[in-house]
């Protein structure tokens, strides 16, 4: 079976796993990394799963996978999180390099931080490549902060950089986005977003998943046996929840 | 997934070349360079044997100032104390994180040997001409760095088998280097690694940090909560990094990160490896232990939250000793072979 070709490039933190001479009419899957991950090991091991079993599960042999990192520290909002995911998907759908061929469909997976910027790129029409939402196959949101998180209440001023505050439980751009979310939902009708928790999960909890609604998100959120951390990363590929997650995302 | 075109590759070295210790290679190249052009010893084979090139005297000269600038520092009581020998070692230090990365890469699978045999075999020749700099990298256990010449038909940095690639472990190193990259920028880690390479920021910094940390003392150092913050994301990274990897690689991959991981668990560099620093921090205790015993560790963090992010830092802790401990075995190890090899080949009678 064929295994998927990597580009890796480090200096730009992103890596895409393809199909060699593919991209024309193929589908990617952007992955998103959370606070002071990086755009691979956030994931564990699932890259490199995917490389192995991608061309062998039925589902996802149309998909490539792009592996997207950003700087935390030099992240100040959420709409720069969105930007760097829209000039992505837009030389994909556009077929520009790095991408061999147009992209015909995507889907948006994101882990903690990250799904706060897959958010806000649903709600940002603004910031939209041209009939993304048409092509938007599904959102999952793995640990996504609906309250913000425990985490940034700790040592935030010496860790996370600007972003950090925008983690807090309750805070200004949370409640912004949330309120966007909110507004503009009803309207653009993107596909529904999926969110899974952790049952072991204190850095952005499971309780607020009752309690706050966005709009658009399919209910009850989904829960896995695992810490924040571990959340995005199998352990193996044949029995992992985190697999039938990601292949469901992409069936 | 060696295979690489030439555009994917030239990126791939790149990415390696250009990382946060690229100014170490610029540095050590003018301060190690040879004067003048080397006639470099060529095999047939076209092998480079470093140790058989015929140096101009003005080289000699230099090749005797550098072995005395890269002399092992645990020869000397007070170790290297010059700042002007200290930059030069640590810029061979940094310099030489690119040869390691490549051979790990060609270990990997993510670098085919081909790709790299022409940047690798002019770093060598570059950097590891004198037998002073060849000493440094025998001495500090820059294991990697032999392997990486034989692969690539350099001689004079001791006989070793390079293992064979797994070509299906590339994005194992493709991430390790996107966490290496992250951890050498990071300002916070810097902070933490600087601190454990005794720059401080007022007298006594360090003791008041362990006795504060240990309960003995009431008022925190001025930098504390940032020294504690530092800790905290050095122990993330490094165990994000670690924990893909399978036992029997985190040796290898453990190795580049081995200055740090002596110092967070209290060691030294000694003729035979890794030794604990008894002086220091007696049998049992280290930066690593004060740290996850201290009551200070999950401080202003609600009761059960605090519970599970210390169990969590504690793992990581314990992975990175995994980590550690597994380097000083293969230290060890490559140690007692080259002892072997050298009484096999009568050098020591």
């Amino acid at each position: 079976m064929p295994q998927l070709d990597l580009l890796d490039r480090q200096e730009e933190q992103w890596a895409l796993l393809r199909l060699t001479q593919g991209g024309a009419g193929r589908s990617l899957a952007i992955f998103v990394h959370g606070f002071l991950g990086d755009h691979l090991t956030t994931w564990g091991r699932l890259p490199e799963m995917l490389c192995e079993h991608a061309q062998s599960e039925p589902v996802l042999t149309g998909w490539d996978f792009l592996f997207l990192g950003y700087p935390t520290r030099k992240i100040v909002s959420y709409l720069d999180i969105a930007r760097l995911i829209a000039t992505q998907w837009d030389k994909a759908a556009m077929g520009k390099p790095p991408f061999e061929g147009a992209y015909a469909r995507l889907a948006l997976l994101g882990h903690s931080l990250g799904t706060l910027g897959i958010r806000q790129l649903l709600c940002a029409e603004v910031l939209q490549p041209l009939k993304m939402l048409k092509v938007l196959h599904s959102v999952t949101l793995f640990g996504t902060p609906l309250n913000g998180s425990n985490l940034a209440k700790f040592g935030a001023s010496f860790v996370g950089g600007e972003i950090a505050q925008a983690l807090k439980p309750g805070n200004p751009q949370l409640r912004m986005l949330r309120s966007w979310n909110e507004s503009v939902q009803p309207r653009l009708q993107w596909s529904k977003v999926r969110v899974i928790l952790g049952t072991d999960d204190q850095v952005v909890g499971n309780e607020y998943a009752d309690l706050i609604d966005f709009a658009g998100d399919v209910r009850p959120a989904s829960l896995l046996n695992f810490d924040h951390k571990n959340l995005v990363k199998p352990k193996d590929w044949a029995g992992s929840s985190i697999r039938d997650e990601i292949v469901g995302a992409l069936q | 997934m060696t295979n690489v075109s030439d555009e994917e590759l030239r990126q791939r070295l790149a990415g390696i070349a250009r990382g946060p210790w690229a100014g170490g290679m610029v540095e050590a190249r003018l301060k190690l360079a040879p004067l003048g052009k080397l006639r470099a010893s060529m095999t047939s084979a076209r092998t480079i044997a470093l140790d058989e090139i015929q140096l101009s005297t003005s080289n000699k000269q230099k090749s005797r100032r550098l072995a005395r600038v890269l002399r092992p520092h645990f020869e000397d009581e007070e170790g290297i104390t010059n700042p002007t020998d200290i930059a030069t070692r640590d810029a061979l230090d940094d310099a030489l994180m690119v040869p390691q990365l490549y051979e790990l890469a060609v270990q990997t699978g993510y670098l085919p040997a081909e790709g790299v045999k022409q940047p690798a075999r002019k770093i060598l020749r570059d950097l590891l001409w004198s037998a002073g700099a060849r000493g440094f990298v025998a001495t500090y256990d820059y294991i990697a760095v032999p392997m990486l010449a034989a692969r690539v038909a350099v001689t004079g940095l001791g006989e070793v088998q390079p293992p064979e690639p797994n070509p299906n472990a590339a994005l194992r190193f493709a991430g390790f280097l996107a966490h290496l990259r992250a951890f050498y920028i990071d300002e916070q880690i810097q902070t933490w690694t600087r601190f454990l390479d005794d720059y401080i920021n007022e007298e006594n910094e360090q003791e008041m940090l362990w006795r504060y940390l240990k309960g003995e003392r009431k008022n925190a150092p001025e930098r504390a909560g940032e020294l504690l913050a530092g800790c905290k994301l050095f122990v993330t990274s490094l165990a994000s990094a670690f924990h893909v990897f399978d036992d029997d690689e985190l040796d290898r991959f453990g190795l580049i990160h081995a200055y740090w991981l002596q110092k967070f668990f209290g060691y030294e560099r000694e003729g035979s490896g890794y030794v604990k620093n008894v002086e220091l921090w007696g049998k049992s205790d280290s930066w690593a232990h004060t740290v996850t015993t201290s009551p200070h560790l999950m401080e202003g963090i609600d009761g059960k939250i605090a519970r599970v992010f210390k169990q969590q830092f504690l793992d990581q802790v314990k992975l990175i000793e995994r980590t550690f401990k597994a380097v000083i075995a293969l230290v060890k190890s490559t140690r007692r072979n080259t002892n072997q090899r050298r009484m096999e080949s009568g050098l020591y009678r």
